[in-house]
């Protein structure tokens, strides 16, 4: 017996009922589509990118199309980049961060096939970038648009953001467990964020596709490596050193040459990409296995067919390819490329330690194995993510004690000699100021939220001291924001005014007195916490700060002050 | 989530676009599972070919003994086809034939934690374990690939796969492990005359000369004219102390291959100990006793050259001075043999240089009266 049309129908709206006035049995639904979805996009990237670079480099092509297609591919790519798909550019991880954080979980469909389209281009042209963080904004877009098209509100969409961020990077490495680690360490910030279930769905849903479609290969062929000697763990702890100073110089070196890219010209912008796509270019036609991601050198290198000049030179060679490639505004993540400098610096460290003591140490596939986690752990500094990740993509267990030891060592020293996280850095390049995982601490009573305010006084630039003098006497205060318009220029002192006029400077205007505006004052964010508020109120002497958006240090939201602060921890303050 | 105000999680919930978007999303999902599908395909089909071309250039430079360039080309076709077991033996050859032994041992041996039984895996890890002079661990991938799975062939494989161990052990000299492995192949190996001839030749190392023989004369018989079924032959029976029939191999050989200089070394060699041997048939007992006379004497001037004990010196020089009757002859000729016999022995004993050619006759009449 079969159901008739009617009642199936019937059935149909009950249960969409039902599931519109669950929340959990709705978000549990959309975290499976969301990761389904996601699963599907990413084996189309990663299909679309591997067929289209066979075709740009046929067996036995001609060396002069190791210049020519990288060139092309970056050119066209830096087109569409400019003209249709701005927020396509670059890794993909700092706009999530961005787009979950400041734009409300804002991804657009058509950033989305942008990146599909000009990382799929440029990738496959041999551009020295990989496709995983790329990944991961296609993955959170594509749960952005979900949400806000099944008119879920701004918080939900938000929570939808990591669940397609683990789906797209579970599909796109082959790695489930650490794709849901990095979206909890990396893009929230938090290994306690709420959304683990559902972003352990999503992963699991993603990598299913993945699965089905192109089988359980892992993305490296690791021989089983062991621990030839306890005194081994010490050139393991040597080779965190190594990895770490070969990561703080990537990192230096990649932010330093986007700076310089970002002072030239707007009108360049859509030219910039070439510099990149030229320079792997001419270093890929003497050596092709700078060329694209290298992952099968990678593989190659993981089984011990390293020569030590080799390896030197490629890693040497791939830091500057990529950082060339990335700063000039192509389009491809640093994940990948991570990974091929991490295994050549591991391969290296390896090929010179069995050459010093050759009884008590294995061969360099080891130590690259270990230098792939190294690398990762001091570029991308998600050290947790590193050992599960190392540890999914090679299945190879026997290799995490020293793994961890190399790790925590590149963590530890890129962390000293780089402050901020290259996400950060990027973000901050772009004048975004991103939350690190220090500024969502749980503390107090809560974030600045619940102390800022509205300033009662906001000074135009064009005040001269004395006429600003008079429209703050009135004020409690002790400093005032200034703004010209909505672009906020800074916070100006009671103190400064009143030095100002003792030295009859009166008449010098606000914008003179306060000067070019740094790039870094203290300010704090709408979701700082209060006691970063206090810290920073008390390192930098100040009883009021301006609350910024992170999207733009330039635009004002409100200010916070001391005593409402205080207020909130439920002190009273007395003034003195 | 769950402190959301519920008349706006409500608001927000009751949209319609849920269904809406639902619906496209299974559309495009839909759309995609066609277009990944139709990707995976392309892919697979192009890696595979792709793979096949690499394997070929592979096949082409082992044959040119390239194995370096061949294991690049088969890394090649593991990249692109990791499904595929044929690229990994092949790697694991190429590897072998340059001498990369510990990297084609770490290849062979993935493929074996595989398929552990797989017969061609095992034979070429067996061939890098002998390379690597570890003859118990190659012996036992001979024996796994013996035994085990073959794809094509698997009797003509595993016969093969004996052989190379037996080859092997005949070079170790390992005679009765040899022989243990000669005796299947008796029953398993082709019939054609190379393959009889091998498995004759690595019986008489196994020191089964009688089963070489028995090989050799049937090869002699199925095909007469065939030189090498005689030489065999003659060995055979030379090795089994038979010196008349090794005498007749030898000649018969020689006359379908005259000049062959091992029947000629080998008829050399018969006729000599022949002449010497007292106790060869037909001889009367004169002639019995006056070789024995030759044999001792040729023992005692051997001797002289790292003195034995004084008595048995005396004894023989007593004995080549008597002069024996008739009727004693036929006892002398063994006591001369037995005291010859001591005296070499007690000289092998002593001396450490090796038998010279010239006293090979000599050493295998003695051995033969010691039987």
């Amino acid at each position: 017996m079969t159901a008739s049309p009617v009642s199936f129908t019937s059935r149909l709206h009950t249960w969409i009922e039902e599931l519109r006035h669950s929340e959990n049995q709705l978000t549990l639904l959309l975290s499976v589509v969301v990761g389904v979805l996601v699963g599907l996009v990413t084996v189309a990237f990663i299909l679309i990118t591997g067929r289209l670079a066979a075709r740009m480099y046929p067996a036995g092509g001609a060396g002069w199309r190791r210049i020519l297609v990288p060139t092309l591919g970056s050119l066209s790519t830096g087109f569409l980049l400019s003209r249709y798909f701005p927020f396509a550019r670059g890794s993909g991880i700092p706009q999530t961060k961005f787009a979950m954080v400041v734009n409300d979980g804002r991804i657009l469909l058509r950033t989305v096939v942008g990146k599909l389209l000009c990382c799929s281009t440029s990738l496959a042209s041999g551009i020295a970038l990989g496709r995983e963080g790329p990944s991961v904004q296609i993955g959170a877009g594509v749960a952005s648009v979900i949400g806000r098209n099944s008119g879920l509100s701004v918080k939900q969409v938000k929570s939808l953001i990591p669940v397609g961020c683990s789906a797209a990077l579970a599909a796109a490495f082959n790695t489930p467990i650490a794709a849901v680690v990095f979206t909890l360490e990396e893009i929230m910030g938090d290994l306690h964020a709420t959304v683990l279930g559902t972003a352990v769905l999503s992963s699991a849903a993603s990598w299913m596709v993945l699965h089905y479609f192109l089988g359980d290969d892992p993305l490296f062929h690791v021989p089983d490596y062991r621990l030839v000697h306890s005194a081994e763990l010490a050139v393991y702890a040597v080779l965190g050193v190594v990895g770490g100073l070969g990561s703080v110089v990537f990192v230096k070196l990649l932010l330093w040459m986007r700076d310089r890219f970002l002072r030239l010209p707007a009108k360049t912008v859509w030219i910039q990409p070439v510099v990149g796509g030229l320079t792997v270019g001419l270093l890929g036609y003497f050596f092709p296995d700078v060329l694209g991601v290298g992952y099968n050198f990678v593989d190659r290198v993981l089984n011990g067919d390293a020569v030590l000049k080799t390896v030197l030179l490629l890693a040497a060679l791939k830091i500057v390819a990529t950082a060339t490639c990335y700063a000039s505004g192509n389009a491809g993540g640093i994940f990948g490329p991570s990974l091929f400098i991490g295994a050549m610096i591991g391969a290296a460290t390896g090929g010179v330690a069995q050459k010093l003591f050759p009884g008590i140490t294995g061969g360099p596939g080891a130590y690259a194995l270990v230098g792939m986690g190294t690398a990762f752990a001091g570029i991308i500094r998600t050290p947790f993510t590193s050992v599960i990740m190392i540890f999914e993509l090679t299945r190879d267990y026997t290799i995490i004690v020293p793994l961890m030891i190399s790790n925590t060592i590149a963590y530890f020293i890129s962390q000293k000699l780089q402050h901020e996280t290259i996400y950060d850095a990027l973000a901050q390049q772009d004048g975004v100021h991103l939350p690190s995982s220090h500024s969502h601490e749980p503390s107090g009573p809560g974030n600045v939220t619940l102390a800022m305010r509205t300033p009662p006084v906001i000074l135009s630039p064009k005040f001269t001291v004395r006429e600003a003098m008079e429209e703050v006497k009135d004020s409690e205060l002790d400093s005032w924001p200034v703004s010209a318009g909505p672009r906020f220029c800074g916070m100006i002192r009671h103190a400064d005014m009143a030095r100002a006029l003792t030295l009859e400077a009166g008449e010098t205007t606000l914008a003179d007195l306060l000067g070019e505006m740094p790039a870094e004052f203290p300010h704090v964010h709408p979701d700082h916490q209060l006691h970063l508020a206090l810290e920073r109120m008390g390192s930098n002497g100040l009883t009021v700060l301006p609350v910024v958006s992170r999207a733009s240090l330039r635009q004002l939201i409100g200010i916070v002050v001391l005593e409402d602060v205080l207020k909130a921890y439920g002190v009273v303050h007395e003034r003195l | 989530m769950a402190d959301r105000d519920p008349a706006l999680l409500s608001a927000s919930l009751l949209r319609p676009s849920l269904v809406h978007t639902l619906f496209f999303v299974a559309i495009a999902a839909a759309s995609l599972v066609l277009i990944d599908s139709m990707l995976a395909r392309t892919e697979r089909r192009e890696t595979a070919a792709e793979a096949a071309r690499f394997d070929r250039d592979g096949q082409r430079l082992m044959r040119q003994s390239k194995y370096a360039d061949a294991a690049d080309a088969f890394r090649s076709a593991i990249a692109n086809a990791r499904d595929n077991p044929d690229y990994p033996l092949a790697l694991g050859q190429a590897l072998l034939g340059a001498g990369q032994l510990d990297e084609a041992g770490t290849t062979l041996t993935d493929l074996l934690k595989a398929d552990p039984m797989a017969g061609a895996p095992n034979l070429a890890m067996a061939r890098v374990f002998a390379k690597e002079a570890q003859f118990a661990e190659a012996a036992f991938y001979y024996h796994r690939a013996i035994y085990g799975q073959w794809k094509e062939d698997p009797p003509g494989n595993r016969v093969r796969s004996r052989f190379e161990l037996a080859d092997l052990l005949a070079r170790r000299n390992s005679k009765a492990e040899l022989l243990a492995e000669l005796l299947p192949l008796q029953d398993q190996a082709p019939a054609d005359p190379g393959t009889q001839a091998r498995l004759a030749r690595l019986f008489l190392t196994a020191g089964s000369p009688q089963r070489a023989a028995a090989i050799f004369l049937d090869l002699a018989r199925t095909n007469p004219r065939d030189p090498e079924a005689y030489l065999g032959l003659g060995e055979a029976e030379f090795a089994h102390a038979d010196y008349p029939a090794a005498q007749a191999g030898f000649i018969a050989a020689l006359k379908l291959r005259p000049g062959d200089p091992s029947a000629t070394k080998g008829l050399e060699l018969c006729d000599r100990v022949l002449n010497l041997d007292p106790m060869r048939r037909g001889l009367d007992v004169p002639e019995r006793y006056r070789r024995s006379i030759q044999v001792l004497r040729l023992v005692v001037d051997k001797v002289g050259q790292c003195p034995p004990p004084a008595d048995l010196v005396s004894a023989a020089n007593a004995a080549l001075a008597s002069s024996v009757p008739a009727a004693g002859q036929s006892e002398a000729v063994e006591s001369n043999l037995e005291l010859a016999n001591k005296l070499w022995q007690a000289e092998r004993a002593t001396c450490t240089s090796a038998v010279s050619d010239a006293d090979e006759p000599l050493q295998l009449v003695l051995a033969k009266s010691a039987q």
